[in-house]
């Protein structure tokens, strides 16, 4: 692989949006963090949302 | 388009190819014979769509499949789309060695998905959550030489079904199946019974339980369990339930992050039984009489409703009811 000028934004996006995500998985199965459906699920759709943003973004730049 | 959507859902599958394979307007510059080319292949299109409807091939038998496996070309050649960047085009032998290896990717992912779900729901989720930040970590690092986007579908495919067995507290130890529990001697009646998934009876009916509390602790990963008490028995409930409901007697409440709560009090001289329940995802059911209904055979919802039966052998309400957190 060879270094670009400018990064691939949807890659650092989803890489970004994972780190958080699976941070807050991390926390929740260690038990510091109680994760139900009301908290879950409107975080994983953000996250979801945020990558296919990114890709469509990407896609028209 | 419009009138073949309404054609069994036909047109969305062709709107949906076009989404994926048709340039916007300006993105590539019109050729001489394009507009004949494309006035031709609606034309086509149209005819072989009512040539098919005429000759039953999106209806059902095994030419019925046509219609799943379009859908599964497109999702292929969409994700494909996602994962390289690039709008799928070319020829006919490109697009379809593209959407071969989406759909390799989506068969990939969903095996990655069932895997997640199995090892997060046997405790290996602080595993998987690690695997998804060091995946979110080797994108980023990509980013900057190149990119590595095929990395994140499956990423999410860990991510996803992990973060779903999280929130409904799904745990799959206590094996799988079907599990029947028939003591017959108080000596025989445990504190605790659990299933990992399948269905977990536990029918006291033939014990004679003595005055007083008798605490019993339930656990299923995924399924339903059922309890069945004699009608002498009053019965007192907690339950916590990620995606299900709790039935006991004629009372019921559902839905997700479920708290269920029914404490009773009995009369003295008379046994109570108190159950304390973690359900993930399921049903959790007490009852007089086992009449041999299955919970789920005529779908989620009717399967759940109360009994005639009532909690009878208790005497007072202390609080009652479930709330959805």
């Amino acid at each position: 692989m060879r270094r670009t000028a400018s990064p691939d934004r949807l890659c650092l996006t989803a890489g970004l949006v994972l780190m958080a995500f699976g941070a807050l998985l991390l926390l929740d199965r260690t038990g510091i963090l109680r994760l139900t459906f009301g908290a879950m699920a409107p975080i994983a759709f953000a996250a979801l949302g945020a990558i296919l943003l990114a890709s469509g973004l990407s896609r028209r730049a | 388009m419009v009138a073949l959507a309404l054609l069994g859902g036909t047109g969305l599958i062709v709107y949906a190819a076009a989404l994926v394979l048709v340039p916007p307007d300006g993105e590539v510059a019109p050729g001489p014979t394009d507009t004949r080319d494309r006035a031709l292949a609606v034309g086509v299109a149209i005819a072989l769509t009512i040539a098919g409807f005429a000759l039953g091939v999106f209806g059902a038998g095994p030419a019925g499949a046509l219609f799943p496996l379009a859908a599964l070309g497109v999702a292929g050649l969409a994700v494909w789309w996602l994962v390289s960047g690039v709008r799928p085009a070319g020829g006919a032998g490109t697009i379809l060695r593209r959407a071969v290896l989406g759909i390799l990717l989506i068969a990939g992912c969903f095996a990655l998905a069932v895997g997640s779900f199995l090892a997060s729901g046997f405790g290996g989720g602080v595993v998987l959550a690690a695997l998804v930040i060091a995946a979110g970590a080797a994108l980023v690092g990509a980013a900057f030489v190149g990119g590595a986007r095929w990395l994140i579908l499956p990423a999410l495919a860990i991510a996803l079904p992990l973060a779903f067995v999280s929130a409904a507290g799904i745990d799959l130890h206590g094996g799988f199946g079907e599990k029947r529990v028939d003591p017959s001697t108080l000596a025989e009646v445990k504190d605790q019974y659990r299933i990992g998934a399948g269905q977990l009876v536990v029918d006291l009916r033939d014990v004679k339980l003595p005055a007083g509390d008798r605490h019993m602790k339930l656990g299923v990963g995924a399924g339903h369990v059922l309890v069945l008490v004699p009608d002498d028995v009053c019965v007192a409930s907690q339950a916590k339930v990620g995606i299900g409901a709790v039935t006991v007697f004629d009372r019921t409440g559902g839905g997700l992050d479920v708290d269920w709560s029914d404490a009773r009090r009995a009369p003295a001289k008379t046994p109570r039984l108190v159950i304390d329940a973690d359900v993930g995802l399921g049903l959790l059911e007490v009852r007089h009489d086992d009449d041999g209904r299955e919970p789920f055979a005529h779908g989620f919802h009717h399967g759940f409703h109360p009994t005639d039966e009532r909690n009878a052998a208790c005497t007072t309400t202390a609080s009652s009811g479930a709330s959805n957190g």
